[in-house]
Parts: C-alpha cells; sequence; structure tokens
C-alpha cells in the first residue's frame, strides 16, 4: 500500500497549521455532507418501507408495470461509474491526471447514459398515464398504486437530480484538471466528489431492488 | 489617538461585510439579520395577543388570525431561535473560544447567511402573496388543500434548513479539528460542547425536515398522496415525519442556550463550574435521547397505543440530564461570589423559567396526562417557557455578557438591567395564565373563545406589552453599544477562557500567535 | 485533533477492481434471485442483503472509509442508527393501530 506525504509542496489556508489537518477536516466534512444525503434520501426509504408492507400486493403489481432490465442496466451503468471514479481518484493520487481526467470524463458519460434511460422510462411512464395526481390515469391502476408511483417519482426524480448535479462537480473537475490544479499533495476535491458520487451510486443500490424487483 | 487594528475597521464598505468569510463579521451579519427577524417575529406575537384582548372578533378576521398566528411561529422557530444562538454568538466566540483563527470552512459559513437570507426573503414573499395560515407545523390535511402560499413559505424553511446544516456541520470540523494546541476535548469550554451537541441534531434531524418539506410540496403541486388519505396515503404518517426533526430541533434551540448559562453562572459566580464532565456528557445525551421521544406530539392523532406507551417512557428519561444540569448550575452558585451584572440576570432568569417548562413538559409527557392538556394553553405556555424563557433569556444573558468583547464598549449596564427585570416579569405575566386556563380547557390556536376565559386573556395580553417592552429595550442597549459606551476591557467580567484573551474587539487574525492551553478552563485565583 | 498523520493511504488499483467485479456480481446474483420466490419474507431479505453488502462494498474500499479517521466512520454509522430508530419507533404506530 502506498502513502502520500503531505508535506511536501502545498501551503495551507491561513486558519490551519498543516495541509494534512486542512485535508482531514476537508474529509470529515464531506463525511457529515454525506450524513445529511443518507437521512433526506432515509426519510423516503422509510416512507417506502411503511407503505410496501401496507400494501404488499399493490407494491407487487406495480412493480411490475417497471421495466426490470432497464433498471439493471442502469445499475451496472452507475456502478461501472463508481468504478471509474475510484480509479480517477487513484491515479491523481498517483500523479497520473491524464489518466484520472479521461477516467472522470467516462464516469459522465456513464452519468448521461444513465439519464437517458430515466428520461426513456418517464416519457414511457407518462403515456401509460401513471404520472402522479391528475396524471394517474392507468386503466389497470388501483387508487393505492398511485402511492407507488409517487413515491417511485419522488425517490427516482430527487436520484436523478442529484446525478445531475453529480454531472457538473464532475465538469468542474474536469476544468481544474485541464489548468493542472490537481497533484499527489492536492486531490481533494477530487476525493470529495468521489465521496459524493459513490453516495448517489449506493443509493441507486438500494432503489433498483425496491422498486424493480418486487417478487 | 490612533485606533487600532481589529475586524470591525479591518476593512471598510459595504461589500467588505457582504463578501467577508470572517467568522466575526458573520457573526455580526447573522446578529443583524436575526434581530430583524425577532422583531417581525414579535410583532406578529404582540399582535396575536392584542386580538385576544376580547373573546370576539376586535380587528381581525379569524382567517386573518390564523395568519397572524401561524407567522407568529414560523418566522420565530425557523428565522430566530434555530439560528439565533449558534449563528450568532456560536459563530463569533468559538473560534475565540477555542483557539482557532476562524471555523474550519469560512466560505461555507458565508453561504450559510446567504442561505438563511434567501429563505427568508421567500417567507416574506409567502406574507406578502396574502400569508399561511396552517399553523408552523403544517399538518396534513389542511396543508395539502390551504389556497394560501403555503409552497412559498415551505420552500423558504427547505432553504433555511441548509443553512442550519451548514452550520452545524462547521463547527463541527471546526471542534475536532481547529482546537488549539493542549486543548483537549475535556479542556474545551461547555459553551463548545453545547454548540457540538446541537449540530450533532443539525446535521441528523434536518435533512429529515428537508425531505419533510419537498414531499408535501409534491403533495400540492404534483398530488403525489402519501400524506393523503383519499388515496390511501397516511396523514398521521406527515407527524411523524415532520416530529423527528421538530422534536429533537428544539433541543438545538436550547443546548446552545445551557452552553451560555454555564459560562456566564460559572464567571458571574467566580467559581469553578460544578460537575464539568456531567454537564458535557448530558448534553451530548440530550443529543442522542432527543432522537428517540417525537411521538410524544402523536399522543392524540390516532398514533398507535404501543407507540404511545414507548414514547411517553422515552420523553420522560430526557428530563434526567436536563435536570443533571440546573443542579449543576445551582451547586455552582452555592457560596459563590455572585456579581449581578446583566449577563447574570438573565442566567438566573433562565435557570427559574426553564425549570417551569421543563417541569410542565412532564405533564406533556405522561401520556394520561397529555390527553387532557394536548392542544391546550397549557402546551403553549410550556413551550413559552423554554422557547423563551429558555432560549431567549439564555440567547440575550449570552449577548450582554460577550457583547464588549464584540464591540470593544461597555453597554449601559443600568438600562440592561432594567431591561432584564421588564422581561422577566413581563414574561410571567404573560405565560402564567396561560397554564391555568389551558388546564381548565382553552384550545390553543383559537381566534375566538369561552368568555370565561376573559381575564386570563387581558392579563396574559398586558403581559405580552410589557414582555415586549424588555425586550426592545434590550435590544437598543445592545446595538447602541456598537456606537457608545466606555472602552471596554480586554476581560471586564473576570472570565477564564480564551476569548478574554484577545483585546476588545479582536484583530482579524483573533490571535498573533495560537495559544498553547495548559489549564482548565473556570479556574479563578 | 492535532495528531493527524501527516501520510494519507492510496487505494491500490487492483482492489477497485476486484470491489467492481465484486458488485456485477453481485447485481446479477440479486437479479436473479429475484425471480425465485423463496416465500415468506425471504425474497426481501435477501434482496436487501446483498444491497446491504453492495453498499458495504463501497464505503469501505471506494470511498476508503476502511482507511479513514474512524470519526468519518462514526459520522456515517450514526447517521444510519438514526434512520433506523426513525423506521423502528415509526413502525411501532403505523404496524400496530
Amino acid at each position: 500500500m502506498s502513502t502520500i506525504n503531505f508535506e511536501k509542496g502545498v501551503i495551507p489556508s491561513h486558519h490551519f497549521s498543516t495541509v494534512s489537518q486542512e485535508y482531514h477536516a476537508g474529509i470529515l466534512g464531506i463525511w457529515l455532507f454525506l450524513a445529511t444525503e443518507v437521512l433526506m434520501f432515509g426519510g423516503l426509504f422509510v416512507a417506502y418501507a411503511i407503505f410496501r408492507n401496507m400494501y404488499p400486493s399493490v407494491f407487487h403489481d406495480a412493480s411490475q408495470l417497471l421495466d426490470m432490465q432497464l433498471g439493471a442496466m442502469n445499475t451496472v451503468i452507475l456502478i461501472a461509474s463508481s468504478y471509474c471514479m475510484a480509479q480517477a481518484v487513484h491515479y491523481t493520487q498517483k500523479g497520473e491526471t491524464h489518466h484520472a481526467f479521461t477516467l472522470i470524463l467516462l464516469t459522465i458519460l456513464c452519468a448521461l447514459f444513465f439519464l437517458g434511460v430515466k428520461y426513456f422510462e418517464y416519457q414511457h411512464k407518462f403515456h401509460e398515464g401513471l404520472l402522479p395526481g391528475m396524471n394517474f390515469t392507468h386503466a389497470n391502476a388501483t387508487r393505492e398504486m398511485g402511492i407507488f408511483f409517487g413515491l417511485y417519482f419522488v425517490m427516482t426524480g430527487l436520484h436523478a437530480i442529484h446525478i445531475l448535479v453529480g454531472i457538473g462537480l464532475m465538469a468542474w473537475l474536469l476544468l481544474r484538471f485541464k489548468r493542472n490544479e490537481f497533484s499527489p499533495h492536492y486531490f481533494i476535491p477530487v476525493d470529495g466528489v468521489g465521496l459524493y458520487w459513490h453516495i448517489v451510486d449506493i443509493i441507486w443500490i438500494f432503489l433498483f431492488p425496491l422498486l424493480y424487483l418486487i417478487g | 489617538m490612533e485606533v487600532e487594528s481589529n475586524y470591525l475597521n479591518h476593512e471598510k464598505g459595504l461589500k467588505s461585510w457582504l463578501c467577508s468569510v470572517d467568522h466575526k463579521r458573520i457573526g455580526i451579519l447573522y446578529f443583524i439579520a436575526v434581530m430583524t427577524f425577532f422583531l417581525v417575529g414579535g410583532l406578529f406575537g404582540l399582535l396575536v395577543r392584542l386580538e385576544l384582548l376580547t373573546p370576539t372578533r376586535l380587528f381581525m378576521s379569524s382567517d386573518l388570525y390564523n395568519k397572524a398566528m401561524t407567522l407568529h411561529g414560523s418566522v420565530m422557530i425557523f428565522m430566530v431561535i434555530i439560528p439565533g444562538i449558534p449563528a450568532v454568538l456560536g459563530n463569533f466566540v468559538l473560534p475565540l473560544m477555542i483557539g482557532a483563527k476562524d471555523v474550519a470552512f469560512p466560505r461555507l459559513n458565508l453561504l450559510s447567511w446567504y442561505f438563511l437570507m434567501f429563505g427568508a426573503t421567500l417567507a416574506v414573499l409567502a406574507i406578502v402573496l396574502g400569508g399561511v395560515d396552517t399553523g408552523w407545523t403544517f399538518y396534513t390535511p389542511y396543508s395539502i388543500r390551504s389556497m394560501e402560499a403555503v409552497t412559498v413559505i415551505l420552500f423558504g424553511a427547505f432553504i433555511m434548513g441548509f443553512s442550519s446544516i451548514l452550520t452545524g456541520l462547521n463547527f463541527i470540523v471546526t471542534i475536532h479539528q481547529l482546537r488549539a494546541p493542549g486543548m483537549t476535548m475535556m479542556h474545551m469550554p461547555l459553551f463548545g460542547w453545547a454548540l457540538y451537541a446541537a449540530a450533532i441534531i443539525q446535521i441528523i434531524a434536518t435533512p429529515v425536515l428537508a425531505i419533510t418539506l419537498l414531499l408535501l410540496i409534491a403533495e400540492r403541486l404534483f398530488g403525489v398522496g402519501i400524506f393523503d388519505a383519499s388515496i390511501g396515503g397516511d396523514p398521521i404518517l406527515f407527524q411523524h415525519f415532520f416530529w423527528f426533526y421538530s422534536h429533537p430541533a428544539v433541543y438545538i434551540m436550547i443546548l446552545p442556550a445551557m452552553g451560555i448559562i454555564s459560562e456566564v453562572v460559572s464567571t458571574f459566580s467566580r467559581k469553578t463550574i460544578f460537575g464539568y464532565k456531567a454537564i458535557a456528557f448530558s448534553s451530548v445525551a440530550i443529543s442522542a435521547i432527543s432522537f428517540f421521544v417525537w411521538g410524544h406530539h402523536l399522543f392524540v392523532s390516532g398514533q398507535s397505543e404501543l407507540a404511545g406507551a414507548i414514547f411517553s417512557i422515552l420523553t420522560v428519561l430526557v428530563g434526567v440530564p436536563t435536570a443533571i444540569k440546573l443542579f449543576n448550575w445551582v451547586a455552582t452558585m452555592y457560596q459563590g461570589s455572585i456579581k449581578l451584572d446583566t449577563p447574570m440576570l438573565y442566567a438566573i432568569a433562565f435557570i427559574g423559567l426553564f425549570l417551569i417548562g421543563g417541569l410542565t413538559g412532564l405533564f406533556l409527557a405522561s401520556m394520561a396526562t397529555d390527553v387532557q392538556l394536548h392542544d391546550t394553553y397549557f402546551v403553549v405556555a410550556h413551550f413559552h417557557y423554554t422557547m423563551v424563557g429558555g432560549v431567549v433569556m439564555g440567547m440575550f444573558s449570552g449577548m450582554f455578557y460577550w457583547m464588549p468583547k464584540i464591540t470593544g464598549k461597555m453597554y449601559n449596564e443600568l438600562w440592561g438591567r432594567v431591561s432584564a427585570v421588564l422581561a422577566f416579569l413581563g414574561f410571567n405575566v404573560t405565560f402564567i395564565p396561560q397554564f391555568i386556563m389551558g388546564s381548565q380547557g382553552m384550545p390553543r390556536r383559537y381566534h375566538l373563545y369561552d368568555p370565561k376565559f376573559h381575564a386570563y386573556h387581558l392579563t396574559s395580553t398586558i403581559g405580552s406589552w410589557i414582555l415586549g417592552l424588555g425586550i426592545v429595550i434590550a435590544m437598543i442597549v445592545l446595538i447602541k453599544s456598537f456606537k457608545k459606551g466606555s472602552v471596554a476591557p480586554v476581560n471586564p467580567w473576570g472570565g477564564t477562557t480564551l476569548e478574554w484573551t484577545t483585546p476588545s474587539p479582536p484583530p482579524h487574525d483573533n490571535f498573533a500567535q495560537i495559544p498553547t492551553v495548559t489549564s482548565r478552563p473556570y479556574e479563578y485565583n | 485533533m492535532s495528531s493527524e498523520h501527516s501520510h494519507f493511504h492510496v487505494v491500490p488499483a487492483a482492489i477497485n477492481f476486484k470491489v467492481f467485479l465484486a458488485l456485477i456480481g453481485l447485481t446479477i446474483l440479486t437479479v436473479i434471485t429475484a425471480r425465485i420466490n423463496l416465500g415468506g419474507p425471504w425474497n426481501i431479505v435477501l434482496a436487501l442483503s446483498i444491497a446491504c453488502t453492495k453498499a458495504i462494498l463501497v464505503f469501505l474500499w471506494f470511498m476508503h472509509l476502511k482507511y479513514s479517521h474512524a470519526i468519518n466512520r462514526v459520522v456515517i454509522g450514526s447517521a444510519l442508527f438514526f434512520l433506523i430508530v426513525f423506521l423502528g419507533l415509526t413502525a411501532t404506530d403505523v404496524f400496530f393501530r
């Protein structure tokens, strides 16, 4: 296992004594932010758990209306994107910034593909009359199925917004890579965006079986 | 004579303030914002009490009354007592107190202020668009159906949540990473422990509020339906979601206030705080237990008896660490050399009033008695004793305590004391009648009421004027001290914590050199 | 905390790759087992167990939580703990009315 020595190179911000102290502060800050994401999405999972237990057959039937293969494909895409991101951090830490740049680009492409599939799925739902509220006009849908689809759209919709933000953050990273701002002595933005991206992946890891694989 | 360079004159101009990443300037920005919101929320409160002067309509329609009542609660909670102590006093004092040059993330700090202001703008927009009439708790189904500017204010609250999260995040990292050499956690002043405990709640609880508000917005805009009984949803689930945040939130409000009391009581008794470890651990214990009790707000909602019983037992538990602190403050004062300056007057007021607030909470924690008292003025009095008698008194105690450090001038002590006495007296005249009429069945949030409660309401309204006067005087005294007053010494109160070793007002960088800490706080000679 | 080390650990590329393969494998597993009716609650138990395993892999290695300061593990652990409290106590209401 290799290690990086912080002290050669970068100067810490004025209120920190050492670069290492500043780095660990940054990482702690990011984990605290990720904790808030876990709790925010967590609330949705709690609502899901409550209603699934209340209406098990409704959830089973409603889930059949989702395309499991598209969901599985998206899961694989997102896992691949996570792998690319983890490697991007690795290569930045190694000083191979060209390699890292390409990997982040790949991550963005995977993310865009994911969003494309979601758009396709949403379009289809719209045509089927499965959007919540007034648009819930699907012929075979019971009113409680509206609960499943309400949750489906809020959960995957909020997740998709997070993917979009992730793409924006990664584009920002690409810009900074181009400006040569990252090195083995300073890579925390890459590390941080990576951690954010992995949480987005983890959320989908739970969304997929809970929404697509019921029964 | 040349004025020493300090954080106030370090840079001039509006831009240097609005773009400042100096925690002290950000604390001042928050001070201006929070005091303004306090006046607005207070105005709504006075209007509510004025309307309640008579059992029948005085000058407001019932619709307007519902809006005034909702806005009083929403403004006070989201814009005053949640941010109040952490963002104003915590921001200014914490880095100084732990020997740091700033908080861990100064730019996020400034961002947190802009989030509060953005959210506040949305709240103002909601008022301009006709106001909100759901009560600050936004219970479904009415909050889904109300035709008022509910979505706007929900979005405002959502944005303000980010302000709270960022403040908490910043404080946790600051306390972990930026304590001066030699300052272990057990050498950190109790205000630091209080902010730390509150910050834990800000991180864990606020996101659940965020998703609750988003879900409510989704219900209103898109008919998502999970809280809508007509399509199989559960309106009580909304209450679970809402109170999972809002109960711990009251500890975001009170823990920092308690931290201030620990500082002030020790300094103005000139005696080591009694039971430092007990107070420190109790703070974190309160933080943790606070997440297990929210269901006591749902005792009569239709919640299961099992849940009611569990929440009832757990709620009684949270009183224990709180009581430990109260005993410890009193023990600190015992045989101390007590000075009754303004900060201490407010602190003593806190101890008495919060005690009453806490004890009356027991009647509400016990499910059997809560059935009688839920949704009555007894509850209103209980939470005003803890929120105003506790948090607001604590906030003013801290403000008067640290004002000489913040402004470099001594505020007017005579008028400070006058404000404390008026506020204390006015507060009790306002809220004691509310306990009585609540226990006799006077419902809360009612515009028109049974004439048998008239005398209580009349007394309460007169009390509100005295309380309002006291608060306004306090604010004038504090604000005036930015310009007028004798030069404040480095350590006017004989405090033992690090902020009292810097000049008043402190220089831009806080410390020329980061001190190395060798002793515990609260050691007097 | 003034005791931080000034060295930071790099997760090797080989480990990242192995984690990636494991995640794909577990995904395939969860899709296959979803089609088999295991009776009772076992389908959801299995699906959630697989999801948790995947999440742990991502947390510990992709997010290098295994090599970070303990406080970071406490932070995320607390978040998950209180989420379970939220679900658990809400359930004592909703399913026992």
